[in-house]
């Protein structure tokens, strides 16, 4: 196993390389002229050609690509934003907290909530049980998020005064928010959670166990919900990658500057460099919770942990 | 599938994938409300009262009233006709791109579960790369290489959600690979593509119909954001992601803007549900009664 | 049962829609804490605005130069428009020219101290003069010739054209900040800045607050100042809120006390509520449609489908539909901001809304059915859907391009792209508006829509200069351009601010837009 996990941490350098070529490939392609959103409707063309030439955009795109490749892995030096003149270091090392902080306590309440109503959900198919957690769950995905968002402001910022509305500062400014977020995933998670357990609650062990007087909650804890879990970390995981990028619309809402807004606005801004690194940092963080989510498979479900173990494809047996 | 129950002799897996499902009401009712909305949508000028353009330049954000049974928008349209010719797009490419998107992940994940060891790992690793995209950026570029129209929005939409379907297969896969049943079909002589196909990936995708009926919300929402790179719907035609986030100003004032379009999609969203899960138990062997 | 799902989702969405239109409540209970009993001297403020600054740099673009508090606070400049949009002394004392505006001897005040005691002198103005042109941020410095200093507190600029207003821009662009600092900080001041203002920022979160407060050793006479510049709150705190109902919301909830450039959708709700001021500014930009110039275009060469379709446009129905009311007809395709603006323009017909005319010009046009292309931002899609319909219900058809800023930014000076252009342009001067929409000698292609009238070029360039600005070439280019509807201005909005009476203000101050300004009222 530590073989797998060190393999997989090694395979994070080509991966984290190959999303900044990517990125960069990309934002060539995109349409727009980052000069001209900088300076502005008024500027001249010689303004413009000028600032071309000193963003670098008249170079070859090989010139261009190995200088970011040198500046940013070799020299650590990340440089600063186009449009705002701000350090892309400073800019994320203030702005990822925020967004891994709002994205962990969303997770933690899809999680948290999400689960055990798919169990009971599943546990008690076809009964009232079952159709109040998923029409619960389905309110969370039906409603637009941004129309949840601002009811739990009205309810709890301005009637009841528990939480504030918007802002940042401490952990209770990122309640709402993660509520907010959290409404489509909680859904996600029950849904799957519950398909999950329908999946493994027939089968054959669990009747053998409840033949064996194990009790019911150990039946449902121990037993099935062990074997239920592969769907649901997956898409926790997927979950948790989708969080970290782009939470635009819960950012703007309650006026939380974090990765979303920096790199959605700068794609729209045509802000090469802060893109480009935006992308690297996240693919980072993303790289490391899919690792997380496959050493999880592993500890939960010892067959696939042998297969981690054992090294090529799947021999073929029978002749 | 090999684990089924009983069969009448001759009949297929699908007429009994079909009985099973005609059996299950809710998945029915789910049925019943899309092939509605897809009625409304082919008629969808002749339900509609109202033109979708007609202004009333009098009644700007009205509430529901007998003349307009959902208001009006902020520049006087007619709401109900506006969500009822809105159905043709909301609804077309909310069920299409999910449902390729999903086809696509599902034979990646295939692969790369089946395959195991190298292979698996290079895709992946290349899924990875993909997901650390900045989404909008994915699909700026498309827009701009592809060029716009119907099919290349549906591309442009279903790209975003390939990555996980191919995941939740593959996880699925990696369980159901070293199963007891598997090793009996290679014992007899089963070819891998059969086994992938008529056996693996039977077993494994009850998990990716739950995430395709969650991921149709979320693509009609998204559909609205498309619209400002070239792709998707240019106003004033109607559709619903986009009456949505038109309304969010006006939230406080004029909730009628929000409410109905909001509606379409959650009715939508349920009813792909219903269907979605009836889908998921007429595959799972194990609920055969 | 699912059937239940749906019911129950029904009455959640009824109930939430009753508890939304509710009209904003006082609440009774707001942050007393935030609103002190005045004193002069210990007002704590908290304003809240859709956008602000990213960043404390003292060389920024034109973007955000006009945020209320922040305009104001942060930097000083050399001078300062005041109630009457007339040029007044800030940072300098005194500043003459001998050539007619080709250049100006400018006094400083010698006794100009920043936050940290650096001493001002007229080698630091003449440093951020130098920079702020090798930038080229704001484009006003492109009509800096030269600058040097003439002595300890002097200063002299030449200009490279004399265009109406270069030198009012100019003084205000220039900000006084000392060379020493700058270079000392070496930051460029991103997070924290050291300025002469009476106000220090003493912390700064970007795109989320700003706070500011008063310093003691403030080096001007307060009674050489302006109203609008007086320092009559203690602490200032800046908050970026740009989600339009948050922004309702913090004001009802006295977390914000003044909400500035406020979006019309949210301020609504306030109007009549008398526990809150409305208060309707001026705007320095206007909603404009211009048409495109390139040769091909079937509108650049046919006046009369170009002014059938301003005929079409229903401007009440966009003032109430894009800004609930707050905005006025324009008569001109320039603000009535602009200097240069006539009086005599307000009761002049500017294409009135109107079917029959629209549709009598049309029959003169050459207009054969073919679909024209409107090109705006995401942004401007209230207005856009707008035109569509009126155009087509005089019988022209429509297409809509709405797209995201940087792809129209790609586009918009190709007049080959679009048959019309929705912008909201302003303009300091009408000479500032006409250059950069009506001269063709100012791009490549053109015109900004890729247009080549030379003789309109040619008046523009007559009525520019400092000398030429003449109320009779003023009403030369206004008419010309009026008569071949170039361009036409479909509305100007008012920019609101609201504010809680509870600051109790005594004396409301206005800047030059009729717009409050928050630091300099009396309470």
């Amino acid at each position: 196993m530590l073989r797998y996990f060190l393999k997989r941490l090694l395979w994070m350098i080509p991966i984290i390389l190959a999303v900044a070529i990517v990125v960069f490939t990309l934002m060539t392609f995109c349409p727009g002229d980052p000069a001209e959103i900088i300076l502005g409707s008024e500027a001249t063309d010689e303004a413009l050609e000028a600032k071309r030439v000193e963003l670098g955009l008249r170079d070859p795109y090989f010139v261009r690509l190995a200088r970011y490749l040198s500046d940013t892995f070799i020299h650590f030096e990340l440089g600063t934003a186009w449009k705002t003149g701000i350090p892309i270091a400073d800019s994320i090392k203030e702005r990822l907290p925020r967004t891994m902080l709002l994205s962990g306590i969303t997770l933690f309440l899809s999680f948290g909530i999400g689960v055990p109503l798919g169990v009971i959900a599943a546990v008690n198919q076809n009964r009232w049980q079952d159709s109040l957690c998923m029409i619960l769950a389905l309110i969370g995905v039906s409603m637009p998020n941004f129309w949840l968002a601002l009811l739990l402001v009205i309810l709890f910022a301005v009637k009841l005064k528990w939480l504030p509305a918007l802002g940042i500062g401490g952990v209770k400014y990122y309640i709402l928010p993660a509520i907010s977020s959290s409404s489509m995933h909680i859904a996600s998670s029950a849904r799957q959670s519950r398909s999950s357990m329908l999946d493994v609650i027939r089968s054959d062990y669990i009747t053998t166990a409840r033949a064996k007087g194990v009790p019911e909650n150990q039946v449902i804890t121990k037993h099935a919900l062990k074997n239920a879990l592969i769907p649901i970390i997956t898409m926790m995981g997927t979950q948790f990658g989708k969080m970290l990028g782009g939470a635009m619309i819960i950012e703007t809402i309650f006026s939380i500057p974090g990765m979303g807004t920096l790199i959605i606005t700068a794609v729209n801004n045509r802000d090469y460099p802060v893109v480009q690194t935006g992308s690297i940092f996240l693919a980072i963080v993303f790289s490391f919770s899919m690792l997380l989510v496959d050493m999880l498979y592993a500890l939960v479900d010892p067959r696939i942990k042998a297969q981690y173990q054992r090294k090529g494809k799947m021999k073929r047996r029978a002749k | 599938m090999i684990m089924s129950g009983k069969k009448h002799k001759g009949q297929s897996e699908f007429s009994r994938f079909i009985y099973q499902l005609s059996k299950n009401k809710m998945a029915m009712i789910g049925l019943a409300i899309i092939i509605l909305e897809v009625f409304i949508a082919v008629f969808a000028p002749a339900i509609a009262p109202y033109g979708y353009q007609e202004i009333d330049a009098n009644a700007l954000r009205q509430p529901p009233s007998s003349a307009h049974w959902f208001g009006t928008d902020e520049i006087g349209r007619d709401i109900f006709s506006r969500v009822i010719i809105g159905t043709r797009y909301s609804l077309s490419m909310g069920i299409l791109a999910t449902l390729i998107s999903s086809a696509i992940g599902i034979v990646i994940g295939a692969i790369a579960g089946f395959a195991g060891g190298w292979a698996d790992n290079v895709i992946m690793r290349a899924l990875d790369v993909i997901q650390s995209l900045p989404g909008m950026l994915l699909v700026i570029v498309m827009s701009a290489v592809l060029g716009s129209g119907y099919f290349n929005t549906i591309l442009a939409l279903s790209v975003g959600s390939i990555p996980a379907a191919a995941r939740m297969l593959r996880a699925n896969m990696l369980r159901q690979r070293k199963a007891e049943y598997i090793e009996a079909a290679y014992s007899i002589n089963c070819s891998p593509a059969r086994i992938i196909f008529k056996h693996l990936v039977p077993n494994s995708i009850s998990a990716n119909i739950v995430q395709m009926t969650m991921g149709v919300s979320h693509v009609i929402v998204q559909a609205a954001s498309l619209s400002f790179i070239g792709l998707g719907i240019q106003p004033p035609t109607p559709d619903w992601g986009a009456m949505l986030s038109g309304a969010r100003a006006f939230i406080r004032k004029s909730p009628h803007m929000v409410i109905f379009p909001g509606l379409a999609i959650a009715i939508t969203v349920l009813a792909v549900n219903m269907l979605g899960d009836g889908v998921r138990d007429a595959m799972d062997p194990k609920l055969k009664k | 049962m699912k059937k239940i799902a749906v019911i129950l989702l029904v009455t959640i969405m009824a109930l939430a829609f009753v508890s939304c239109s509710k009209k904003a409540e006082t609440s009774s209970a707001s942050s007393e804490a935030s609103v002190q009993a005045s004193a002069r001297k210990d007002v704590e403020i908290n304003v809240g605005g859709p956008t602000g600054w990213d960043t404390l740099s003292p060389f920024r673009t034109n973007v955000g130069n006009n945020i209320p508090v922040l305009s104001t606070i942060v930097y000083e400049s050399l001078g300062y428009l005041d109630g009457s949009n007339k040029l007044v002394s800030w940072c300098a004392k005194e500043w003459k020219t001998t050539d007619n505006g080709v250049s100006y001897d400018i006094t400083l005040y010698d006794y100009i101290t920043d936050s940290a005691g650096n001493k001002i002198t007229a080698s630091d103005v003449v440093w951020f003069v130098k920079e702020a042109c090798a930038k080229a941020l704001k484009p006003n410095f492109k009509y800096v010739d030269s600058v040097e200093a003439t002595g300890e507190y002097t200063l002299k600029v030449k200009f490279n054209y004399t265009l109406v207003g270069v030198f009012e821009t100019f003084m205000i662009d220039t900000f006084v900040v000392s060379q020493a600092a700058y270079e000392k900080q070496g930051d460029d001041f991103v997070n924290s800045c050291v300025t002469t203002s009476a106000y220090k920022c003493t912390s700064f979160v970007s795109g989320a607050t700003a706070r500011f407060e008063r310093r003691d050793d403030y080096w001007q006479d307060l009674s050489l100042l302006p109203a609008q510049l007086q320092p009559n709150v203690k602490v200032c705190t800046f908050h970026t809120i740009p989600e339009a109902a948050q922004l309702g919301i913090a004001l009802e909830t006295g977390v914000v006390d003044f909400a500035v450039q406020f979006q019309p959708s949210t301020a609504v709700q306030f109007e009549g509520n008398s526990d809150f001021t409305l208060e309707r500014g001026e705007s320095r930009n206007g909603m404009q449609i211009f048409f495109s110039g390139a040769e091909e275009k079937a509108v650049a060469n046919d006046k009369y489908l170009r002014q059938a379709i301003c005929y079409s446009i229903n401007n009440a129905l966009m003032i109430n539909a894009a800004l609930e009311g707050y905005g006025d007809e324009m008569h001109d395709s320039a603000s009535t901001y602009a200097l240069g603006y006539q009086d005599s323009w307000r009761t002049e017909e500017y294409y009135p809304y109107s079917v029959e005319k629209a549709k009598a010009a049309l029959a003169k046009s050459n207009y054969n059915g073919q679909e024209l292309v409107l090109l705006g931002s995401s942004n401007t899609k209230t207005v856009a859907e707008i035109i569509q319909n009126c155009a087509a219900a005089v019988g022209i058809k429509i297409k809509l391009n709405l797209m995201q800023t940087a792809m129209v930014t790609a586009i918009r000076l190709d007049g080959t792209q679009y048959d019309m252009f929705i912008n909201q342009v302003g303009g300091f001067t009408l000479a500032n508006h006409w250059n950069t929409r009506y001269d063709a000698r100012a791009y490549k292609s053109g015109d900004a829509t890729s247009r080549k009238d030379m003789v309109l070029a040619d008046m523009i360039a007559e009525a520019s200069t400092v000398n030429g600005f003449t109320t009779e070439n003023i009403n030369k280019v206004h008419n010309y351009i009026k008569e071949e509807a170039y361009g036409y201005g479909m509305y100007q909005p008012q920019q609101l601010t609201v504010w809680s009476n509870k600051l109790g203000i005594k004396t409301v101050v206005d800047d030059n837009i009729k717009s409050v300004v928050p630091t300099a009222c009396v309470y």
